[in-house]
């Protein structure tokens, strides 16, 4: 077990988003969080990644506590995130939002008397290659496709080496060949390099086809989990969130 | 041709004529020269955390007069050479600045703007009432300085050397990894943090350098003018330095050296005419704004270029 939350809750002025939430993940699996809008995803997304403090409740990486440190502490734990708003550094090229996420999570931006243009070049090479963006290399990221920030996104979370990937909704917005090859992309990313990924989605294709296990929410509490297969036959699911839409 | 052809034939040229100057212009030329110097140092300080941090920091002149007082109040008061009290400036600035800055960091945008503004006036009133250590809105007058320094000519060399020496540390800061990292958390300080940046520890460092060489302006003018007043630290004083890298441009490294050059020029060009300057300056930084929103520099270099060249 790589990661583990327990009993996690958050509410906002007396509304509770996230209620008593529980679950583990295993190293090397790729699991998903669904739910209808409002669920409490992307809070829960915020409360295990730092960027919001629970009220209650703790969360476990590797054994250690985690929910109450910051952004980049938790990215030197090796964990990384992309974001449901496309989250990339606008003025820099493709090549540098890859570079400076390298040269910081190796520990090497206190240097201020090096020129960093060619340092990491390699590294940074084979990362927009796996994402099949060299091509794209030298281009603003701000003048970048949607569908590109988005792989640019998930592509600067890799620069950390990280062992477990948050994913917030990675294909949101993009046309069905951008999405189905994102897809692709990450199952091969989690094998190659044995991350554990949880993804929150809305594209429920993608869920299915990408998941081991599959987690719902609704109204902030967690309502069932299981594999795919599960989840279809699952009838309480199928009532609050699913509906005729699987 | 391209833009870093332009660059590498005009640096060599500029610098052969920068050295010749002295000879040929008449000694008031080469005060507002050293002027132009002075300013070019204190912009690019200032950019440094204005274009490339996107830290405002309304308190500029605050450190400014900090290194120029340093400097005059060590000569004076403790009789210090000059050579050493000008590098005591911008050190003794640096660790000023850093309970400022732990401070300041901790808020973004304009609360950080008004958190420097306020510090730096903090300074300027303490400078201004403290009549028997900074002489209060007499200042000091009459530092005397070095026999080797006493001249204007022997100065412009020496505030010349001085200013390439900044402005090259400076450049360096910027193409290096430290200054990849300001540069990330400026155009996104959230996904910054994401990527295992300390967002607050980079923006106190860069508040401290951007500093220590607004203090090396400040000490250089100290060294050059021989006095120092209040006035250095008030915020009239920032806003000078703000108009000088807007006008410049943020968005490249020598926009604010252009830009100096520019408002010194300006300055007393007009200044012959009209008593009316800081109308004609307000005028123009608005018909800048407006027009070149990336600065003289920045317009230029994107007709040379052709298309847009951002933060190099």
């Amino acid at each position: 077990m790589i990661f583990e939350v327990r009993n996690l809750m958050k509410s906002f002025g007396g509304i509770s988003a996230v209620h008593e939430v529980n679950f583990n993940l295993k190293e090397g699996e790729i699991s998903s969080i669904i739910g209808p809008n409002g669920a409490g995803k992307t809070t829960l997304f915020n409360l295990i990644t730092g960027k919001l403090k629970p009220d209650h409740g703790e969360v476990f990486f590797k054994g250690i506590e985690i929910s109450q440190i910051k952004p980049h502490q938790l990215c030197n734990k090796k964990i990384g995130r992309s974001f449901q708003i496309t989250n990339v550094f606008p003025k820099f090229t493709a090549y540098e939002n890859i570079q400076v996420a390298i040269l910081s999570t190796r520990n090497r931006c206190k240097n201020p008397f090096r020129r960093s243009e060619s340092m990491f070049k390699e590294d940074t090479i084979l990362i927009l290659e796996s994402l099949g963006m060299l091509n794209k290399k030298d281009i603003q990221a701000g003048y970048l496709a949607h569908g590109d920030q988005k792989l640019l996104d998930i592509g600067v979370a890799l620069a950390g080496q990280p062992e477990l990937l948050f994913l917030d909704e990675p294909t949101a917005g993009m046309s069905p060949q951008e999405t189905r090859a994102t897809t692709e992309l990450v199952k091969k990313l989690a094998e190659e390099r044995n991350l554990t990924v949880l993804l929150i989605e809305h594209d429920m294709n993608v869920v299915f086809s990408i998941s081991q296990i599959i987690r719902v929410m609704h109204q902030g509490k967690l309502i069932a989990e299981g594999t795919p297969e599960e989840i279809r036959g699952n009838d309480h699911v199928q009532r609050v969130y699913l509906g005729d839409r699987v | 041709m391209g833009i870093d052809k332009v660059k590498k034939i005009s640096y060599p040229i500029l610098l052969a004529l920068l050295l010749v100057l002295p000879h040929f212009v008449a000694e008031g030329w080469i005060s507002i020269i050293i002027e132009m110097f002075v300013l070019a140092i204190a912009a690019t300080a200032a950019n440094l955390m204005a274009g490339y941090s996107g830290m405002v920091s309304f308190g500029v002149a605050g450190f400014y007069g900090a290194g120029a007082y340093i400097t005059a109040l060590l000569i004076t008061k403790a009789g210090v050479p000059f050579e050493i009290s000008f590098f005591a400036g911008p050190v003794g600035t640096a660790i000023l600045s850093l309970p400022f800055g732990w401070f300041c960091v901790r808020r973004s945008a304009v609360y950080f703007s008004m958190l420097s503004l306020a510090f730096a006036q903090l300074m300027h009133l303490i400078v201004f009432t403290w009549y028997s250590f900074t002489g209060g809105d007499n200042g000091i007058v009459g530092i005397p300085m070095p026999a080797l320094l006493g001249s204007t000519f022997s100065y412009y060399y020496f505030a010349l050397a001085v200013m390439i020496v900044c402005l090259a540390l400076m450049w360096i800061l910027i193409n290096s990894p430290f200054g990849k990292a300001i540069q990330a958390l400026r155009d996104n300080p959230e996904r910054a943090g994401f990527v295992g940046i300390d967002v607050r520890k980079y923006q106190l460092a860069i508040f401290v350098v951007g500093n220590f060489f607004l203090a090396a302006a400040g000490s250089l003018f100290c060294g050059f003018n021989q006095n120092v007043f209040a006035e250095y630290m008030h915020w009239v004083k920032t806003f000078d330095i703000t108009a000088v890298y807007l006008l410049g441009g943020i968005f490249s490294f020598l926009g604010p050296t252009v830009g100096a050059a520019i408002y010194i020029f300006l300055n007393k060009i007009i200044i012959r005419y009209t008593e009316y300057w800081p109308i004609t300056l307000g005028a123009t930084i608005v018909l800048i704004t407006l027009f070149m929103p990336d600065g003289v520099v920045g317009f230029i270099s994107k007709k040379i270029s052709g298309k847009g060249r951002e933060s190099k």
